[in-house]
């Protein structure tokens, strides 16, 4: 009892301020946490910065539309990588068009974009492999090796059971392993990756 | 079949944004313009269908090419550079000039870079991980420097100094809080701070008696007013006074002149109001509603 008593005459003599954040601060701070890794998400996932671009802008339109929505605690992180899949989804199909319009932007900004794989025949060889990946599969493998999420955090945010993941996350390893072999291309356990009768 | 960490090996250097370094173009002026901009549309009640076709939406408001070729110039600035390795697996989940935060195990450690910060800083910071928590840092008296003084919300919540058993005057010394990353509901606390030169503690809930303080060890809840300010002017400090007004289960400070105080008047505790002063809370008689510590 002495206790109980004691703390609420200690919590009547601070000064506390209402905390009563507005979706505007709440969007502020999910907007500051997640930009750098949704600029990557997309970057990493477009073939030009002119389409990144167009993802990451509309993606945060869309978080800030749906503020009534957002998750609280980590998953809110989860839910933007979320909306920025469909965003990038739906940018796709439009691709062609968005092409037409742009163009000559996009070839200048293509300058800028610069693209490592192309100078190294080793990563090309690998690239190429999970070219031939269905895009769910290189989306879940993606996920794992690019933005590093878990299995627990990717059935979040693709709304999927955590089992559901672990098995889809099985069959696109398998499937990845496989277009390798058949590839012929062998990697050392080093970043070094190189084609069969190359290694070292 | 290739282990997940093999696989993970293959396909890091195929990113064309690194996977090893952040970003850090969050807090920039592009970043900053792009916020504006959104925020200045006008919501939307949420729609259950999905998102209308992105060129659709562009047509409707031509402003976001704009706000989009603020984005590409600064995937230019991104991804200009090949950035090729491997991430270490550590990372800062949050930064601003106050605060940074970085997420070890299943929990959040907020360092506080700038105790002084506007305290919306440190609060913004947690919120951007979502998580509704309120830091204030005060100046306190020594004994509470580098512990949190006061809370409210349950959970396990703990304060270290980086680097460990530093001394929080000296400028590379860091409160660290960590808060777990699976907290629900709202907390807020105070953090004590070491106290500038001059400047008043804000812990007056707290007594002077405990060790460290400037009355340690001292007797004097429950004593007349006159016994306790023997002790006080035999360790050289002077006195204030607050008159204890008892309500409900709780009870406010009034101030009080020192002309107004009877010498046998009653002090329920005494705290450090700065350094050489303290303040004897006192009521004219012994107040049966308060816990006195000789009880």
């Amino acid at each position: 009892m002495k206790r109980a008593f004691a703390s609420r005459i200690e919590w009547r003599t601070s000064r506390w301020e209402s905390p009563v954040p507005d979706d505007t601060d709440r969007f502020e701070a999910v907007y500051r946490a997640t930009y750098d890794e949704i600029i990557a998400y997309a970057g990493r996932r477009c073939d030009s910065p002119q389409d990144a671009a167009d993802v990451v802008a509309e993606t945060f339109t869309v978080v800030w539309r749906k503020m009534d929505e957002l998750p609280p605690g980590a998953e809110a992180r989860l839910w933007v990588y979320g909306v920025a899949r469909n965003v990038l989804a739906d940018h796709r199909r439009s691709a062609l068009r968005h092409q037409a319009r742009h163009r000559e932007l996009d070839a200048e900004m293509a300058d800028l974009y610069g693209d490592p794989a192309d100078h190294n025949v080793e990563l090309n060889a690998i690239a190429q492999v999970f070219g031939t990946l269905s895009d769910d599969d290189r989306e879940l493998l993606s996920l794992v090796a690019w933005e590093g999420l878990d299995r627990k955090e990717i059935a979040t945010m693709l709304g999927l059971s955590r089992n559901a993941v672990r098995i889809r996350l099985y069959r696109a390893r398998k499937r990845f392993s496989l277009a390798l072999d058949e590839a012929d291309v062998r990697s050392t356990p080093a970043t070094a990756i190189v084609p069969a009768g190359r290694a070292q | 079949m290739k282990a997940i960490d093999e696989i993970n090996e293959l396909l890091r250097p195929l990113a064309r944004i690194g996977t090893d370094e952040p970003v850090g173009l969050a807090g920039g002026a592009r970043a900053q313009a792009l916020f504006t901009d959104i925020i200045a549309q006008e919501r939307q009640p949420t729609t259950a269908g999905p998102p209308r076709r992105l060129r659709d939406r562009y047509r409707a408001r031509p402003t976001l090419l704009g706000l989009a070729a603020s984005v590409v110039l600064a995937l230019g600035a991104v991804l200009g550079p090949s950035l090729l390795g491997y991430g270490d697996g550590t990372s800062i989940s949050y930064a601003n000039s106050a605060v940074e935060i970085r997420e070890e195990a299943d929990t959040y450690v907020a360092r506080i870079k700038d105790p002084y910060a506007d305290q919306r800083r440190f609060s913004e910071a947690f919120r951007a991980l979502g998580l509704n928590v309120e830091i204030k840092v005060i100046p306190v008296s020594p004994a509470s420097v580098g512990k949190i003084v006061m809370m409210q919300g349950a959970g396990p919540f703990h304060i270290r100094r980086e680097p460990a058993d530093c001394d929080l005057a000296d400028s590379g010394c860091f409160m660290a809080v960590t808060v777990p990353v699976a907290l629900k509901g709202a907390i807020r606390f105070d953090l004590g701070r070491p106290a500038k030169p001059g400047e008043s503690y804000e812990n007056e809930w707290q007594s002077a008696t405990r060790a460290g303080e400037q009355l340690a060890g001292a007797k004097v809840s429950g004593r007349s007013v006159d016994d306790v300010l023997a002790e006080v002017r035999k360790r050289g400090l002077t006195a204030e006074f607050s008159l204890v007004s008892v309500g409900e289960g709780s009870y406010e400070l009034k101030p009080l002149a020192a002309d107004q105080v009877g010498a046998n008047w009653i002090v329920y505790k005494v705290a450090s109001v700065r350094v050489g002063v303290v303040r004897l809370q006192v009521t004219p008689e012994r107040n049966p509603a308060l816990e006195y510590e000789s009880d």
